[in-house]
């Protein structure tokens, strides 16, 4: 091995173990002063690729593992009737508001990207739940439970909530629209879910879970708990 | 369930920044990078059974990362994430002269404009730990092809840094 094979070496594996590289590492000053250059090019390469890594990457990783996993059970079932549920309750609950909008869009394409949020097994904390309600002009003078997920969205009268609750007999998801009027209540049922648009003291929501008994609760539970500030 | 996540989390759990940093730069953009993590940890877990020497599981996972790489890529070309929003990791403690960091920045736009066929036998290299055999069986090609490719993208991001040198220098 000459100088220049030994420069070549460098470019391709400076780690190698052979013998004569070993040796002219060790002996030859020019390629002594070759190997050391190469590593603080080495140095450098491997500061250049070493970006910065995503904190949550960890738990998104984990999320997305358990998500596939319960989805293939009973919430996979779940999330695709809810989803389709409520497509048809939002539907129809255009017909009883007096500001009709796109709201079914945002409410199918919300369900579409967040399936995880019906296997979510953390709560969320309940000043988290305040603050978000606060923002909508929303007082939560009681618990509502656990809350599993919360996201503000765009309703037809403005900006509202959907979250999902869990509830001993099973998730309910339940749509907050604070600006919208509802003429009526309306109940609901489709492929074995069903769903209940109501007033409240502050706009309207719907609320879809697997039986009445569940929704009823439930209704009870906002009712109470969500106040004009 | 808990035997399985255990084996998982102690073969492959501990790859996600390294598996993050090969995909980003493979796919050049975070968001793309993130979800190519995610789904590839996805694919592994489900096929973790099919994972006989626990022994090549950093060279599984990477490989199935390139896999579906190559499935989400191969029609279309991601959009690529500008270098101005990177951030630095660096893992030395002693901080960065300004020459340091503009020499860095160089060899990441230099690594951006990297060729794949280049930009990948590298990234396995630098990024991944593995041998000039591990990339050759990874890339299915010969031990002297992937030291070819080596030696050319080092020759390539060499070249880059003392042009763009010279022409600050001159500026």
């Amino acid at each position: 091995m000459n100088y220049f094979e030994f420069k070549q070496q460098l470019l391709k594996d400076s780690s190698t173990k052979d013998e004569e590289f070993e040796r002219l590492r060790k002996e030859d000053l020019r390629c002594a002063k070759a190997y050391e250059e190469a590593m603080a090019f080495e140095k450098k390469l491997k500061q250049a690729l070493n970006i910065k890594v995503p904190e949550n990457l960890k738990d998104s990783i984990v999320l997305r593992q358990t998500t596939a996993h319960v989805l293939q059970t009973s919430m996979r079932r779940y999330a695709i009737a809810a989803t389709i549920f409520l497509s048809f309750v939002i539907a129809t609950a255009a017909w009883y508001v007096k500001q009709p909008g796109p709201i079914e869009e945002f409410v199918i394409n919300e369900l579409k990207k967040k399936p995880e949020v019906f296997i979510s097994q953390q709560d969320l904390p309940h000043k988290e739940v305040e603050a978000l309600f606060a923002s909508l002009n929303t007082k939560v003078s009681q618990d509502l439970g656990q809350v599993r997920f919360m996201k503000t969205c765009p309703t037809p009268g403005g900006t509202g909530v959907r979250m999902v609750l869990m509830t001993d007999s099973g998730p309910v998801t339940i749509l907050y629209m604070p600006n919208t009027e509802l003429i009526k209540q309306v109940d609901f049922e489709l492929h074995n879910y069903k769903g209940r648009l109501v007033a409240m003291e502050n706009g309207a929501a719907a609320i879809i879970g697997t039986n009445i008994e569940q929704i009823s609760y439930m209704e009870d539970k906002i009712q109470s708990s969500l106040k004009s500030l | 369930m808990k035997q399985k996540e255990r084996k998982f989390d102690a073969l492959i759990g501990h790859l996600s920044d390294d598996l993050y940093r090969f995909a980003f730069w493979l796919c050049k953009n975070d968001a793309l990078a993130k979800d190519l993590v995610q789904e590839t940890y996805l694919r592994a877990w489900k096929a973790l059974d099919s994972l006989r020497n626990e022994k090549a599981a950093k060279s599984w996972i990477f490989m199935i990362l390139r896999r579906e790489f190559a499935r989400l890529f191969e029609r279309k070309v991601p959009p690529i994430t500008s270098l101005d929003e990177l951030e630095f990791d660096i893992e030395d403690t002693k901080p960065i002269g300004p020459d340091d960091k503009m020499e860095i920045d160089l060899i990441r736009d230099a690594i951006m404009k990297l060729d794949k066929k280049y930009a990948e036998p590298l990234l396995l290299q630098v990024v991944g730990g593995f041998s000039c055999d591990e990339i050759a069986s990874q890339l299915d090609i010969s031990k002297s092809a992937v030291m070819t490719q080596l030696f050319r993208a080092r020759s390539k991001l060499q070249t880059a840094l003392t042009r763009e040198s010279k022409i600050g220098k001159a500026l």
